[in-house]
């Protein structure tokens, strides 16, 4: 009965999981969104007379007010990010190339930082157990 | 990894994900990626396709060992890295003027530039080289011209040169 509840439930999940990996792909084909220009920064214009400023990091009293789904949509786009900003380090230290703004990628880093320290801060809070062991396992992944 | 919060399956992906540059910027079938190397090929593959959206028909992957280098005791060690090979099954295009490609092969360029402009100056030194030393000298020197002499084996003009030895020999002369 367990066996077969869990099996159904990973089926489930896996194929719920393949119909989003469909549906994204033929969303971004649909519209003509390339998903290699991603790695890229494609608003960056060197020639600019003002130099470019960015923001700072999210503070972790900013991310306690945020929802779940806030924090988990905002993961993606920071890690999404950071592997913008390395692929670019990496591409120009390949060619002896100066990586402008280098402290833009600790900036990424520390706002992932704080918002798996927020997401501990909720799991430790917890009140169910087994609801509790499962956000620690999974921050654990992280 | 997944992670079932209540009735949903929730998944925080951290696949740190470095793009190599590709060869061409048209048609691209297969991209190269650099990975962390505990990376496996069904975490890649599902990274690439619920992120960023890639169409994904298969990943090669290949352990890389990081480069070591010694200095004295030293040890200064990279560290190791996954490379993969991702298929595609629709090819893409990237322009090149996103930020780090118009960089890098404006830079190509100048070099390339830089390098052919030396190969010249190299060439013309080089012609420099195969001329005679004395080839110069003979340029810079007037051209001979042969002088009409008078009696005495003298030059004719040498009585009208100012000399301080010209008045006497035109004075022991006129004595004679």
């Amino acid at each position: 009965m367990f066996l077969s509840r869990t099996l159904g439930r990973t089926l489930f999940a896996a194929a719920a999981r393949s119909k989003q990996y469909a549906t994204t792909a033929a969303a971004a084909s649909r519209e003509g969104h390339n998903p290699l220009q991603e790695f890229f920064e494609a608003d960056r214009s060197p020639e600019d007379d003002k130099p470019v400023v960015y923001g700072r990091s999210w503070k972790a009293c900013e991310l306690r007010l945020k929802s779940w789904d806030d924090l988990h949509k905002l993961w993606y786009v920071l890690l999404k990010e950071k592997n913008m900003l390395m692929t670019q380090r990496q591409m120009l230290n390949a060619q002896n190339l100066r990586f402008p703004n280098p402290e833009r990628i600790p900036k990424v880093r520390k706002s992932m930082c704080r918002i798996k320290h927020v997401l501990t801060e909720r799991a430790i809070e917890e009140p169910d157990p087994r609801r509790s062991a499962e956000m620690k396992r999974m921050i654990n992944a992280l | 990894m997944g992670s079932r919060l209540g009735r949903r399956v929730v998944q925080f992906a951290n696949l740190p994900i470095k793009l190599l540059m590709p060869n061409s910027f048209t048609n691209i079938h297969e991209i190269a990626l650099k990975t962390i190397p505990s990376a496996t090929k069904i975490e890649i593959k599902r990274v690439l396709q619920s992120l960023y959206g890639f169409d994904v028909d298969k990943v090669r992957t290949l352990n890389m060992e990081g480069k070591k280098k010694k200095r004295g005791g030293l040890l200064i060690a990279k560290p190791d890295y996954k490379k993969a090979y991702v298929t595609l099954k629709t090819p893409l295009s990237i322009s090149p003027d996103l930020y780090p490609i118009r960089i890098i092969d404006e830079d190509k360029k100048r070099i390339n530039k830089q390098a052919k402009s030396s190969l010249v100056q190299d060439h013309e030194a080089h012609t420099e080289a195969h001329h005679h030393w004395l080839h110069d000298r003979k340029e810079a020197q007037p051209p001979f011209r042969p002088q009409k002499h008078g009696r005495l084996g003298r030059p004719e003009g040498a009585s009208n040169a100012k000399f301080p030895w010209s008045s006497m020999r035109s004075a022991s002369g006129s004595t004679r």
